[in-house]
């Protein structure tokens, strides 16, 4: 007994960066990966822990001094450096538990399905981090592991609804058929719900507004080296550094956001075979049922107003973080917020103007929960050994995920009487969302030009069909490509010409395949 | 070389995702001299136009369709791909597509 209590501690102390690829795997072992894969897979998640520490070490050191520096000038204490949710995912990632989340929402999706409880069928396992997250923070408020797995059931229930009653507003929204986005975000429609309610009462708020023009305009704004650039350099003036300095500083932040994704891909490379057979696993089982496929949010991500939204919205961030009594966040690499923008394309239908104003009376609420979370995320980067956080200094994220539902549930389980009332009231406004979303008009028919068309001037919608028709692929057999080489090839454009070549001296010819 | 390119939110989890179904496609069936890169929404207009395929998981605003139509770039519907139904009908497309292309 006593020996297995060693070994089991001695692996637990190996470290998340070590020990969660060796649960990788042995799970992609078992799950009849090759065993090239497994040990890429394995790998490639080591690599990506290592590689994210170095980044948000890396963003620490460049920022920190700065953001001391701006704080002692302007009396503000925002000591509290932004890691985004690529960096909290990562984090997170490297629990010892994480691994245990997959399950759970395996098997309360299946339950739903059985008893047709939701037609949601979540097959978005990326977004597995945002259970284990919950899990984490419910832990550490609550100290009783039990009440984490709990709330972590209420979010993936709450996920599926959601689900299944915005299925039909995301059809109209993007074009596509039965998927939905059972994502965490979402849920923070919760609290936008009364606010778009008056909203209802103005006027202005129910008419059309065309964005497309406008994303054209500030789109490069939005770009990740250009956005950690510009705060980069405010940063330096506003700590009082000289102009090499703060151009330095610039390039440095600029660094940093782009890395960020970088490394994040390669965490989506290591957990996709995992991620893979779960999903097999679920489509299997409820292949001759209609269900609404769960994706990720990015099918949403056509949408011009949502790109427009964050980014008008990041001068805001900034400007709140400065004048909020008590905030302790520096908004960096989280400043593009998307845990608010989803709910709030979703429940006003897209409507650009009331995404603003619901975007900018919100925003204290992200940078307050990202204050109040920060303890927790700072312990979290300590205990998981991924970051080193130095003394007086915490991180956090800007743009926190569902800061309402986290707080509320996590104090609920803590016994704190308000907590309590709050989630209760919580979820009644959940259920009247549900009602509302359900019979309420879909988005290209809720608002009215004042000559009561609902059409838009210029419509934001294009009609796409893939180029090549169906009548196209009838002849072609998927078992007969065995061994094309595509190295010779590209498509007849000047700008990729020169880039060719290089490769065509390998496989097969396609030599009179032009163009017709 | 033939490119593709997939495209998502922050050019980290869905398109990654895709891009992975689509290289392990490719290398079942061995077949090479293909690239397959992800990016994000943001950078997608100002990198497009030097790939040959645009696989994509929400509908092409029409920037981006203007994009693909000036540029002679095919452009194939990956949903099919991201959620796992039928995802033949997208790789039959990619494959015409290549076929489609020049050899140079």
């Amino acid at each position: 007994m006593e020996i297995l209590k060693n070994v089991v501690n001695y692996i637990l102390n190996l470290g998340g960066p070590v020990f969660v690829p060796l649960i990788m795997f042995i799970i992609a072992t078992i799950a009849g990966l090759k065993l090239k894969k497994s040990v890429m897979a394995a790998l490639t998640l080591g690599v990506a822990f290592s590689g994210m520490t170095l980044v948000v070490n890396y963003m620490m050191d460049s920022i920190s001094p700065a953001a001391k520096a701006m704080s002692q000038a302007f009396h503000l204490s925002l000591n509290a450096i932004d890691a985004g949710w690529t960096g909290v995912a990562a984090i997170t990632w490297s629990y010892k538990t994480a691994f245990l989340f997959f399950p759970l929402l395996l098997a309360i999706n299946f339950i739903m399905l059985t008893f047709r409880w939701t037609k949601t069928l979540n097959v978005d396992m990326w977004n597995v981090w945002n259970k284990i997250f919950t899990y984490v923070v419910v832990l550490y408020i609550t100290k009783n592991a039990l009440y984490g797995f709990i709330v972590a059931g209420i979010q993936i229930v709450l996920e599926l609804k959601a689900g299944d009653m915005f299925q039909r507003h995301i059809e109209d929204l993007t074009g596509m058929p039965g998927v939905t986005v059972p994502h965490f975000i979402t849920l923070f429609a919760v609290v936008l719900m009364p606010l778009n309610k008056i909203l209802d009462f103005i006027p202005i708020f129910n008419r059309p507004f065309d964005s497309a023009a406008l994303q054209k305009k500030i789109g490069i704004f939005g770009d990740n080296t250009v956005m950690g650039a510009i705060i980069g350099v405010l940063l330096g003036f506003a700590a009082g550094y000289s102009v090499s300095k703060s151009l330095n500083l610039a390039i440095q932040a600029a660094t940093a956001m782009t890395l960020f994704p970088m490394i994040s891909k390669l965490f989506m490379q290591a957990l996709s075979p995992i991620a893979d057979s779960m999903s097999d696993f679920m489509k299997k089982h409820f292949n001759n049922r209609e269900v609404y496929i769960g994706v990720d949010w990015p099918i949403l991500a056509g949408r011009n107003e949502l790109w427009v939204t964050v980014i008008l919205l990041v001068p805001v961030m900034l400007i709140f973080a400065m004048i909020l009594p008590g905030n302790t966040v520096l908004p960096f690499a989280g400043i593009i917020n998307l845990s608010f923008v989803v709910a709030a394309l979703l429940l006003t239908g897209a409507n650009l103007l009331r995404m603003l104003v619901l975007g900018l009376i919100t925003t204290p609420i992200f940078l307050y929960g990202a204050t109040y979370f920060a303890p927790i995320i700072t312990n979290l980067a300590k205990t998981t050994g991924t970051v080193k956080v130095q003394a007086g200094q915490q991180l956090s994220w800007s743009t926190f995920e569902g800061p309402d539902f986290r707080l509320f549930f996590a104090k609920a389980f803590n016994g704190d009487l308000w907590a309590i009332g709050a989630s209760i009231v919580w979820l009644l406004v959940f259920v009247w969302l549900y009602i509302d979303q359900s019979k309420i008009a879909l988005p290209s028919q809720r608002y009215a030009y004042p000559d009561g068309s609902t059409e838009a001037k210029s419509s934001t919608k294009v009609e796409t069909k893939s180029t090549t028709t169906s009548a196209d692929t009838t002849g072609l057999d998927l078992d007969d490509l065995d061994g094309m080489d595509f190295g010779g090839k590209s498509k007849s454009n000047k700008a990729t010409k020169k880039e060719t070549g290089l490769d065509d001296i390998d496989g097969m010819d396609f030599g009179n395949t032009n163009k017709r | 070389m033939a490119k593709i390119i997939v495209a998502c939110g922050s050019g980290v989890a869905s398109s990654e995702l895709v891009v992975k179904h689509i290289d392990d496609f490719f290398e079942d069936h061995g077949i090479t001299g293909v690239t397959v890169d992800a990016t994000d929404f943001k950078k997608l207009p100002d990198i497009l136009a030097s790939y040959d395929v645009y696989v994509w998981i929400a509908r092409p605003s029409e920037e981006i369709q203007g994009i693909v139509d000036d540029n002679n770039i095919a452009s194939v519907n990956g949903l099919p791909i991201f959620t796992g139904q039928k995802p033949e009908t997208s790789y039959k497309e990619i494959i015409m597509a290549l076929k489609n292309l020049q050899t140079n």
